[in-house]
């Protein structure tokens, strides 16, 4: 599903975010990726959305290479991502139901279709009630869960999470950690950067270590180094 | 388009002052327009009466004379050939000297005048080429035609096409640089709503439509309402010029201002497009 064949991304100044970086995320999987900030974690789901690319190297998605993508390829490879980030990125103008529904609109989804759409995605996170508030109404913790709401209301293979706690209490980032296992149970490929360390121990998922950019650990769920 | 409308309106005073930049420039355009219009029909006028005289041989009689006519005629590039006999030709310098007839004793005697065909090309540039065949027709002593005057009106008429040309692209540039300004603060202020259609995938196109549509109404309120004033205008001023002047050579409020109204708008519209297209493109590059 996702495949980085030694990656390197260097920015225009400094160092290299990326340092020869290779790993491959299965159909299904859920993996965390953790280390300290500056380790190259945001860089790493920018590549896959295509936000970035590699200096070297090179990122498969679904097979095909990312970097060697058309500008016009671009969304299609996109429609087939969520992504949740840590400062949630809703738009304030707009209710909760609309900030979901404008993402199918900007993809051209039929009328009907967004708004069966949109309540299965306020559902799945719990907040049918809030479709009418405003993001500035809600709480962080909710806040969150709308944008996990947008980020799988296309039914996206894969979903990718920066951060998405680091705003957040720990007990509402273990409820929004749990939300997106669910998300993974229901056949979603599931990338999350954390440094959220003792959630990810407690959650036993695989888990790639960064630092300094580069992969130094890879550990399976079971506990095993692969 | 919905869109586009919800966004007009939000940004109310910012539209209202595009807009009316916009019917500003685009009346000097109308203006510049109506102007170049009326020159190019003066231009056109005088370029008409551009006419060759061709002499007639001395005892031609009238039947030849009419043959030649005919032959004549036949050039391609001529448009109409009149036959002049002395006579006529006696009888118009008569009628143009008026009550100075003094002057004009002994020129019928002294036969200064001579039959002639007038002849009018179709088009003003074909004129020296129709000058040479003339002048081969056999019966034709002489071919005068004022060929200084012919390319003085030339190069005149034509410098005063290109100035306009010039001047209706400076401004056209202007305002669509006008326009592209205006609607880079809205797309600045929709820089969060972008940001996340570019991130779920929305194509360059969809996101660029409401901006185009929005940049597309602006141009036609704003050449509407351009188009409305100069019309005014123009049809009062050419109703009390005409009335004082008669024989003025302006052109008439109709058809005049239907084509330079529809010509206003479309280039609004086209403009106002094209602006919102040359801020937007910047912002599509993520």
């Amino acid at each position: 599903m996702i495949e980085f064949v030694d990656v390197t991304k260097a920015y225009e100044q400094g160092s290299a975010a990326l340092d020869g970086v290779s790993f491959r995320v299965d159909k299904g999987e859920f993996v965390f990726v953790v280390g300290p900030s500056g380790a190259g974690k945001s860089t790493l789901v920018k590549l896959v959305y295509r936000e970035e690319i590699p200096s070297d190297g090179h990122v498969m998605v679904n097979g095909r290479n990312v970097s060697r993508l058309k500008r016009s390829a671009v969304p299609f490879l996109r429609r087939g991502i969520g992504v949740v980030f840590q400062d949630f990125r809703l738009l304030p103008r707009m209710t909760v139901a609309d900030n979901i529904a404008f993402v199918l609109e900007a993809v051209e989804t039929p009328v009907r279709e967004v708004k069966r759409r949109v309540s299965w995605a306020l559902e799945l996170v719990g907040l049918p009630h809030k479709a009418n508030s405003f993001p500035a109404q809600l709480s962080g913790g909710e806040q969150q869960r709308v944008a996990v709401a947008r980020a799988v209301v296309n039914s996206p293979a894969i979903i990718l999470a920066d951060e998405p706690t680091g705003n957040l209490d720990p007990d509402t980032a273990v409820g929004i950690f749990n939300l997106l296992a669910e998300v993974n149970s229901m056949g979603a490929t599931v990338v999350v950067a954390t440094h959220a360390h003792s959630i990810v121990n407690a959650m036993h998922r695989r888990t790639i270590f960064l630092e300094k950019g580069r992969l130094v650990r890879d550990v399976a769920a079971g506990g095993a180094l692969r | 388009m919905r869109q586009a409308m919800r966004n007009i309106f939000r940004n109310g005073l910012m539209s209202l002052a595009s807009a009316t930049t916009m019917a500003v420039s685009l009346m000097v355009m109308a203006v510049l327009l109506i102007v170049a219009m009326n020159l190019d029909n003066v231009a056109t006028a005088v370029e008409n009466q551009v006419e060759v005289r061709a002499y007639l041989a001395d005892g031609t009689q009238k039947d030849a004379a009419l043959a030649i006519r005919d032959k004549a005629a036949a050039i391609p590039g001529v448009a109409k050939v009149t036959y002049v006999s002395k006579e006529d030709a006696l009888a118009q310098l008569k009628a143009q000297f008026g009550d100075k007839q003094g002057l004009l004793e002994g020129v019928e005697e002294e036969g200064a005048l001579r039959d002639s065909l007038a002849i009018q090309a179709t088009k003003p540039e074909l004129v020296e080429g129709l000058v040479a065949q003339v002048r081969k027709l056999p019966g034709v002593s002489e071919v005068v035609f004022k060929k200084e005057l012919v390319s003085k009106i030339f190069r005149a008429t034509s410098l005063l096409r290109l100035a306009g040309a010039a001047l209706a692209i400076t401004l056209g540039v202007a305002m669509m640089l006008i326009i592209s300004n205006t609607i880079r603060l809205t797309i600045i202020a929709r820089g969060a709503e972008i940001g996340v259609m570019k991130m779920v995938g929305a194509t360059d196109s969809f996101v660029r439509r409401p901006f185009i549509v929005e940049g597309m109404v602006l141009g036609f309120i704003g050449s509407v309402a351009a188009v409305g004033l100069v019309a005014a205008a123009y049809s009062r001023l050419v109703g009390s010029l005409l009335q004082a002047m008669p024989y003025l050579p302006i052109l008439p409020a109709m058809p005049l201002l239907a084509s330079v109204g529809t010509l206003v708008v479309a280039l609004g519209v086209l403009i106002g497009a094209a602006g919102s297209l040359i801020s937007i493109h910047r912002f599509l590059k993520v």
